[in-house]
């Protein structure tokens, strides 16, 4: 068995079902229920937490040591009180008394001192993505599933919008010289072969543009698309690269659709990668190839245990096989996407000097390069 | 049971986010040995069982051995039951899991704060938050930032011990009012480690509401950190919760025979112990330390113990994109690098790097930027391990100020590097080490495995640090002097077992390789001049050096401390070049 063979794998493909997980960081409430159908926009659960403290000197207001403040409270913790509510209390032959001076929610008394909130902070988990509750995640969220188109990339800068897909590709080189820029419209997500200058992406983002797909970007502008108002996903490499063929008429098919892009970080642990979803417009009959960011094993391979034969998947990894489309991420061919056609046995010394197991690919011009088997993405 | 029989067989297991390690320790001669070793790739996404990726690596382990621990087409359930059954002890070693979330509660930015902040840098942690004395003036303010940062762990630190001071009272009820508005899934442990005073009122106002931790005071005296007993406690804490997001994890941390750490915290015992051995050692007359580094794919972590005290500081390698867009740092990069790379090649290289650290470099190239990347790793680290432990005799721009032997290296860039020489020269050029040193590559990346088995039986790491496990890449001899550049500063009398003597004079700038035949140590009378320090207990002083076989040989390093490049790209590359050759390339 040759563990080298075994590398990240990047998921584009059509006509897919997906399902992901959207969950709040910290319980609360979940507000949608399993077969509910969900626009991106809809928020499917929330947290609120008490927020706004302010403090309130119970000992100083009861003229009493803080140490008996507690025993003169007439409330509970956790009590939601408004202005003008007692919150505590010293009979006597002169009572003395404490109000709320504002609405709050009574946290905690320590040292003589009341700690109320006097606001709320609400955290609240948008749906991001078109699709149907598939299943509740209690307190947290919920499983959406969907089917349609999945585009993976390397990178994304951590944002969430939804948008109409424009992809048309004799637009995209228009619109990289820059007399394309009309035909762009708030709320579209725009792909474009690459993105060289700070220019064009400062101008897309005046325009308002739901999202930037980009085959390459350039180095220098990774801290700008970092912080861009729009995601931002990049799907073969930083530089100048040449756009891959296949990804890119993926995307043309689907101008006009809606799409979801999803450019959040990679996630090792749970095998999420920055994406796009581009759902169906129309429900369809046949049955679907089933892609699961949550779930990557194969369906006939459990995954809680070591199958006696090889086992063909590990989490977000996959093992390369001859035939397999790939995307090579080092060197000369960075970014260029390919068919593996041999795994040659014995390793090949670089130029760099150092020696390992290699992968031939054949690119799309039907030349053949070899490359480390450890540094492809396998496109599946 | 382990404690009933005396030790004789040990798996260890080391579970990084790339490759998962199998390395199978026997009694050999009565002495213990590596008897076999196996990688394969870590297996990680939601769902997947970490020990299946163990369990191919102890596969690979058992092919190329032949030893059986485990059935070839085990699962999991029997995989778990076989080692269970066939071995004495299991130990894990793991960097795996994500950092967690950190805020520090203390009182003065030199004092509690630093302690607080030196400790999170000494584990997998990701520090989001410092709160000071000034801070105390905003309690509300805090409270907003924390529920924004959601901490999984706040560590109070503060006040010495005794001294009562009553704002770490202030501190603990802030604590206790975030987890009061915070839901309870969502409360982050506290590890108290303040004045012992509070240990009581910590207990009684925290515990009904989070998860505390007590750990002695980091700081008892101002100016004397002590570390390890909070971090021997935070340790298994950080672990649970890695199994709890990975729960295949903690199964195999569960064995009945299984003991478990973190890379840092085993890593940071195994250099403690060494230190101590070193410190008590009689005929260490000079004051000496241990060093180690180990270049990860996603993180740098290095350890220095000297006299029984060791520091610790993990250091991402990169925080979102920051070291391909930081122009400062890719320009140093590109002053280590021995080609001449312009300026967005190294930009580009660097950025497609982060995405994937595991990439082979294909090019000269894309090799000279990647081990001048490993170099300026090694620099960064050193300077903070330096601000964090002020007992690191280092200096901005020379390196190490002190003696460190041995210096035990790990890391692909290191391990895997073409050529030997290309190793020891990134090594050299990172640390700049100074005196006499013994340069380890640690190929297996067996040292953690070391600091963690240590505990149950101290002789295995004795045994096996002085076995072939571990790669003697040469001895190194650090000639600093004032002389100008090519002036003789030291003559080496190298005296062969075989009789074949030789000299060698040493003029100062230049990088010497003396080679040692494999098998045979040399003795070498080494005669400094001009008030050159070699080490040999002041300036112009030297003396006799029995030196092993190592597989560079002797490495004498007279290019001064701190090192020195010209400043044209192209002559600094053909220098970085020729100190290579220099090496043997």
């Amino acid at each position: 068995m040759d563990e080298k063979m075994m590398v990240d794998v990047l998921r584009r493909a059509r006509d897919v079902e997906i399902s992901r997980e959207c969950k709040l960081s910290l319980p609360g409430e979940v507000l949608v229920k399993i077969g509910d159908v969900l626009n991106p926009e809809d928020v499917v659960a929330q947290a609120v937490i008490p927020s706004g403290l302010r403090s309130l000197n119970l000992a100083r207001g009861l003229g009493v040591d803080p140490s008996e403040v507690t025993s003169f409270l007439v409330q509970d913790a956790d009590a939601c009180l408004e202005q003008g509510d007692i919150l505590a209390q010293v009979e006597g032959a002169i009572t003395r008394l404490v109000r709320m001076p504002f609405d709050g929610r009574l946290i905690a008394c320590q040292d003589g001192k009341a700690q109320i909130a006097t606001d709320n902070l609400v955290i609240q988990k948008q749906a991001g993505l078109m699709g149907k509750v598939e299943d509740i995640i209690p307190d947290y969220g919920v499983v959406i599933s969907v089917r349609g188109d999945l585009v993976q990339g390397i990178w994304g800068n951590g944002r969430v919008n939804c948008g109409v897909l424009h992809a048309s590709r004799d637009y995209s080189e228009r619109l990289q010289d820059g007399t394309g820029l009309d035909e762009i419209e708030k709320g579209q997500v725009v792909v474009l072969p690459s993105c060289l200058n700070l220019e064009l992406l400062e101008r897309l983002e005046q325009k308002e543009v739901a999202g930037l797909i980009l085959g390459s970007l350039s180095p220098g502008l990774i801290r700008h698309a970092q912080d861009a108002s729009m995601p931002v996903l990049v799907l073969q490499g930083y530089g100048d690269l040449p756009a891959d063929p296949d990804t890119f008429e993926l995307l043309s098919l689907s101008n006009g659709k809606l799409c979801c892009l999803n450019a959040g970080s990679t996630d090792e642990l749970t095998g999420q990668r920055p994406e796009v979803i581009i759902p169906n417009e129309v429900a369809q009959d046949e049955p679907a190839q089933d892609v699961r960011a949550q779930d990557v094993s194969a369906p006939d391979e459990p995954a809680q245990e070591v199958s006696a034969q090889e086992p063909t998947r590990i989490g977000f990894r996959e093992k390369l096989r001859v035939g397999q489309k790939v995307q090579i991420h080092s060197g000369l061919y960075l970014g260029r996407t390919g068919t593996l056609v041999d795994l040659p046995s014995t390793p090949k010394t670089f130029e760099s000097g150092i020696s390992c197991l290699t992968a031939q690919v054949q690119l799309g011009d039907q030349e053949t390069v070899t490359v480390p088997r450890q540094n492809l993405f396998m496109i599946a | 049971m382990p404690g009933e029989k005396p030790l004789s067989n040990y798996l260890g297991l080391d579970i990084g986010k790339i490759n998962t390690r199998a390395a199978f320790f026997g009694v050999s001669e009565r002495k213990f040995r590596l008897q076999g070793y196996g990688i394969a790739p870590t297996s990680l996404g939601s769902g997947m069982h970490p020990a299946s990726g163990a369990g191919r690596a102890v596969q690979v382990l058992q092919e190329k051995t032949g030893i059986v621990l485990v059935k070839p087409s085990e699962g999991i359930a029997s995989t778990m039951d076989s080692m269970r059954q066939n071995i004495d002890q299991v130990g894990l070693v793991t960097s795996v899991g994500p950092r967690l979330k950190t805020s520090v509660f203390g009182l003065s930015a030199q004092g509690s704060l630093n302690v607080g902040r030196v400790l999170a840098e000494s584990l997998p942690l990701c520090l989001s938050g410092l709160f000071g004395l000034a801070d105390l003036g905003d309690e509300s303010g805090v409270i907003d930032a924390l529920i924004t940062i959601q901490p999984d762990l706040l560590i109070i630190a503060g006040g010495e011990d005794g001294s009562a001071e009553a704002h770490i009272i202030r501190w603990v009820e802030l604590a206790r009012t975030l987890c009061l508005l915070l839901p309870a899934p969502s409360r982050p442990m506290v590890l108290y480690a303040g004045d012992s005073a509070y240990h009581e009122m910590v207990h009684r106002r925290l515990e009904p509401v989070c998860q505390v931790l007590i750990a002695p005071n980091l700081q008892s005296e101002y100016g004397e950190m002590d570390l390890v007993p909070a971090q021997a406690v935070l340790d298994p804490e950080i672990l649970k919760r890695w199994w709890q997001q990975m729960p295949g994890l903690g199964d195999l941390a569960t064995l009945p025979n299984s003991k478990a750490a973190t890379v840092p915290f085993a890593l940071g015992r195994i250099v403690r112990y060494l230190s101590q051995a070193k410190a008590t050692h009689p005929a260490t007359a000079l004051k000496s330390g241990v060093l180690a580094v180990d270049l990860g794919g996603h993180s740098t972590m290095l350890l220095a113990g000297m006299d029984g005290r060791a520091g610790t500081v993990v250091q991402p390698c990169w925080e979102g994109f920051s070291i391909s867009q930081d122009e400062a740092l890719v320009s140093e990069v590109q002053k280590w690098t021995a080609q001449p790379v312009p300026l967005p090649a190294i930009q580009k290289y660097l950025s497609n790097y982060v995405v994937r650290p595991d990439v082979i470099p294909e090019s000269l190239d894309d090799l000279a930027i990647l081990q001048a990347w490993a170099r300026v790793r090694m620099q960064q680290s050193l300077k903070r391990l330096a601000m964090n432990y002020n007992w690191l005799p280092y200096q901005p721009g020379q390196g190490l100020t002190a003696h460190f032997e041995p210096i035990i290296a790990s890391g692909s860039v290191l391990t895997q590097a073409p050529t030997p020489g290309q190793a020891m020269l990134m090594l050299l050029d990172g640390l700049q080490p100074r005196n006499v040193t013994t340069i380890v590559l640690d190929t297996y990346h067996l040292l953690p495995q070391m600091g963690l088995v240590g505990e149950i039986a101290p002789i295995l790491p004795v045994h096996v640090l002085e076995s072939d496990a571990f790669t003697n890449l040469g001895t190194v001899i650090v000639a600093v002097s004032d002389v100008p550049a090519g002036e003789t500063l030291l003559t080496a009398n190298v005296k062969m077992e075989t009789g074949k003597d030789y000299a060698v004079s040493i003029p100062q700038g230049t990088l010497r390789r003396l080679v040692v035949p494999k098998g045979v140590s040399v003795v070498l009378e080494l005669e400094p001049r001009h008030h050159t320090d070699i080490g040999f207990g002041g300036p112009g002083l030297g003396g006799r050096l029995k030196v092993p076989s190592g597989v560079l040989g002797v490495v004498i390093d007279a290019r001064g401390r701190p090192l020195r490049l010209p400043s044209d790209a192209e002559t600094r590359a053909a220098q970085l070049t020729r100190w290579l050759w220099n090496l043997g390339g």
